[in-house]
């Protein structure tokens, strides 16, 4: 039983740092990403593929975070020009464009084969309990980026996100480079994604462009909608929530003893879908609303 | 307010706590029972045929446990499933083995899943069937954990070219596939043997899932004059294709995989566009005992060639345990399962068959309702009958059997 908590609580780390960098986008500054698992899928490749061809794992993480901030530099200073709707679909479209790039270009990417044997971090040091130092290694990222934002929501900057959430004219009237701001969420958001896959991929050691999918994305939505948009806290607590719901009813369907077979999936579903639905009718806000700071 | 959360917690919890403190799906005898996991794709791309590879199981478990399970030992089945989606199905084989303590897995589909699966089954020493195709499913080194029924890519691509080097009337051939981790090793096998044999390899195509028209792609496949087209598709791609090459005139052979050129392919397509299509598949044996005791047994099962393998796979699970003389462990059954498996040794075609011999100290060799199950070091299976198969007038006929 431990073994799979610990299983499941560092698969929440990892949704739970997806959430903190969808927040700053969305949260606080108000830019509709749904093209977060393409940053994702960044992070994850850049630091496979360097890991597997033998570069060292600080380096190959570091590159892997640079790349993945790079990529949503490039994307936002052509897409925030954008307006709301039009930016929601252009990331939609990046984020699809970087699965078939993925699956496609497998002189670089290893194609439809995905990256096997992907080295995980310190293995030799923790022969007995490797995954409580894997979950300790994704609490601590969690704890890092968590305690960063914070600062960086209390902070002028933060502020000045929000303003322009808000309102972009005022803000433009208070001398705010609107879209300097943007861009710079954007990265933020892009580069913690970015870690987020490095952590995943590792993890799992191994990786395929088919994880990298719109519904990753939407998975980041719902646990940041639930949680409460705009709140740090409320990010990590919708991504224990969805995760914990995805799971639970696992055990649900274990006692229903009528159904069988596809019956017993769809229902697992059902169930989820229920409960998301009912959770947003009683919490529209999320379950920890935004306070100001 | 925060009553309603704080129940929906409670409740979630109490669930689980029952889901572990009651884990009787199959329960038949009071002895210690051994537990055993199933993650077939009841959802997903694979949806369509995890159903049955999971009542393929099923049943033999039954069977096992009707007779008597393993020395006394009853069979516990936990069925999770992997959605074809490799994260879900690393949580699912995660719960399997650290809840419910499984010694074995059977039947993931998707060789991504298994790719994913496989790292977590060799940590944990559970011993981890599939039905996966991919050539890295069995590459590496697992400690022998991991094995599959599924020919791999390069017996299954062979055996294709060598039924088309045996039409004279073909001299061209182009080889069209749908983006897979096998798309690419297939056809370079593919294409080697049959420029190996004297024919041209007129165009190599591998396409995109789910788009809307392949207009495109059929009409730079046609520009290179082919007589046969190798189609290496599943069957929601493969059905659009086929009709585009109709539209566009084409009058040549298209030769596919019989998992995806299959009853639901000729509806999609039309008898009109379907009929003359070939296809091949890695066959159950139809004429072999277990086969006809699979059919009996899972009687919707005929047209998927995996729920043969699925039976298989507990089958042997079954046999390796008892040869285990009733210990459980992943570690018993890798190490028992070419014991059971390979020649020599009487052949058997059932479990109970097996079992009663292996109790008298005799050695078997199980022949299953998928193939003869004969392992090779790295967990890949030897060798296995193929059948070839053309639609006729709307119906798939089997027209030859192909021994590699």
């Amino acid at each position: 039983m431990t073994g799979y908590l610990v299983a499941i609580a560092t698969l929440v780390g990892i949704r739970a740092l997806l959430a903190l960098g969808l927040n700053v986008q969305w949260g606080f500054t108000g830019l509709v990403n749904l093209g977060v698992v393409a940053f994702f899928g960044v992070g994850a490749y850049t630091a496979g593929l360097l890991a597997v061809a033998g570069v060292a794992l600080p380096a190959a993480w570091a590159a892997a975070i640079v790349a993945s901030a790079l990529a949503g530099a490039l994307l936002a200073t052509v897409a925030l020009r954008l307006r709301e709707d039009y930016l929601a679909i252009v990331t939609l479209g990046f984020g699809e464009v970087l699965r078939l790039f993925l699956l496609n270009e497998a002189w670089l990417t290893r194609g439809a084969n995905g990256i096997t044997g992907i080295p995980r971090p310190l293995r030799s040091w923790f022969p007995a309990h490797y995954d409580l130092f894997y979950l300790g290694l994704v609490l601590g990222c969690v704890a890092l980026i968590y305690l960063a934002l914070e600062r960086l929501r209390r902070s002028p900057f933060g502020r000045a996100l929000r303003a322009i959430r808000e309102d972009e004219t005022v803000a433009t009237v208070a001398g705010k480079n609107i879209v300097r701001f943007k861009v710079q969420a954007f990265v933020i958001g892009a580069a913690v994604a970015g870690l987020a896959g490095i952590l995943f991929g590792h993890y799992l050691a191994y990786i395929e462009p088919n994880m990298f999918v719109p519904q990753e994305t939407l998975f980041v939505w719902l646990a940041l909608i639930l949680g409460g948009s705009g709140n740090n806290r409320g990010a990590i607590l919708g991504a224990v929530v969805l995760l914990g719901l995805l799971e639970g009813s696992r055990f649900a369907k274990d006692v229903i003893p009528f159904l069988t077979g596809v019956r017993l999936a769809a229902a697992q579903q059902m169930l989820v879908g229920l409960l998301l639905v009912v959770l947003m009718i009683k919490r529209p806000e999320g379950l920890l609303p935004e306070r100001a700071p | 307010m925060s009553d309603v959360t704080r129940r929906q917690v409670l409740a979630t919890a109490a669930t689980g706590a029952l889901a572990l403190g009651r884990p009787a799906v199959l329960r038949a005898q009071s002895k210690e029972p051994i537990h055993i996991g199933t993650l077939c794709p009841l959802t997903g791309a694979g949806g369509s045929y995890g159903p049955d590879m999971q009542k393929a199981i099923v049943a033999v478990a039954e069977r096992i446990n009707k007779a008597g399970g393993i020395y006394g030992r009853p069979l516990v089945l936990f069925h999770e499933d992997d959605q074809t989606n490799p994260e879900a199905a690393v949580r699912a084989a995660r719960k399997l083995i650290d809840v419910n303590k499984v010694v074995s897995m059977c039947s993931t589909w998707a060789s991504a899943v298994t790719l994913a699966v496989k790292p977590v089954a060799v940590e944990g020493k559970v011993f981890y069937l599939s039905v996966s195709g991919a050539d890295a499913v069995t590459e590496g080194n697992h400690g022998g954990y991991v094995a599959r029924t599924q020919p791999n890519t390069r017996l299954q691509a062979q055996v294709y070219a060598k039924w088309v080097l045996t039409r004279k009337e073909v001299k061209r051939v182009a080889y069209m596939a749908l983006q897979t981790p096998y798309a690419a090793p297939f056809g370079e096998m593919f294409s080697g043997v049959l420029k190996t044999g004297g024919l041209t390899i007129s165009d190599t195509l591998i396409y995109e899932d789910k788009k809307p028209s392949y207009r495109s792609e059929v009409t730079r496949v046609l520009a290179t004059n082919p007589d046969l087209i190798m189609l290496s598709c599943y069957t929601p791609d493969g059905t659009v294709m086929a009709k585009e090459l109709y539209r566009a005139g084409y009058k040549g052979a298209v030769l596919g995989p019989a998992f995806a050129v299959n009853a639901k392919f000729v509806e999609g397509a039309g008898a009109e566009v379907a009929e003359g299509i070939w296809a091949i598949d890695p066959a159950p044996s139809f004429d072999a005992p277990a086969y006809k005791q699979f059919a009996a047994a899972v009687p919707q099962a005929d047209k998927n060639p995996y729920a043969a393998q699925s039976w298989d796979h507990m089958t042997l699970i079954g046999l390796a345990l008892v040869a285990g003389k009733g210990e459980a462990s992943g570690t018993v059954i890798k190490d028992n399962l070419r014991t059971v498996s390979n020649p020599p040794g009487t052949v058997v075609t059932s479990w109970e068959e097996g079992a009663k011999l292996l109790r008298e100290g005799k050695k078997i060799n199980y022949e299953g309702a998928s193939g003869s199950c004969d392992f090779d070091a790295q967990g890949d299976i030897l060798s296995r009958p193929f059948g070839a198969y053309q639609v006729r007038k709307g119906k798939i006929e089997q027209v030859s059997i192909i021994n590699p």
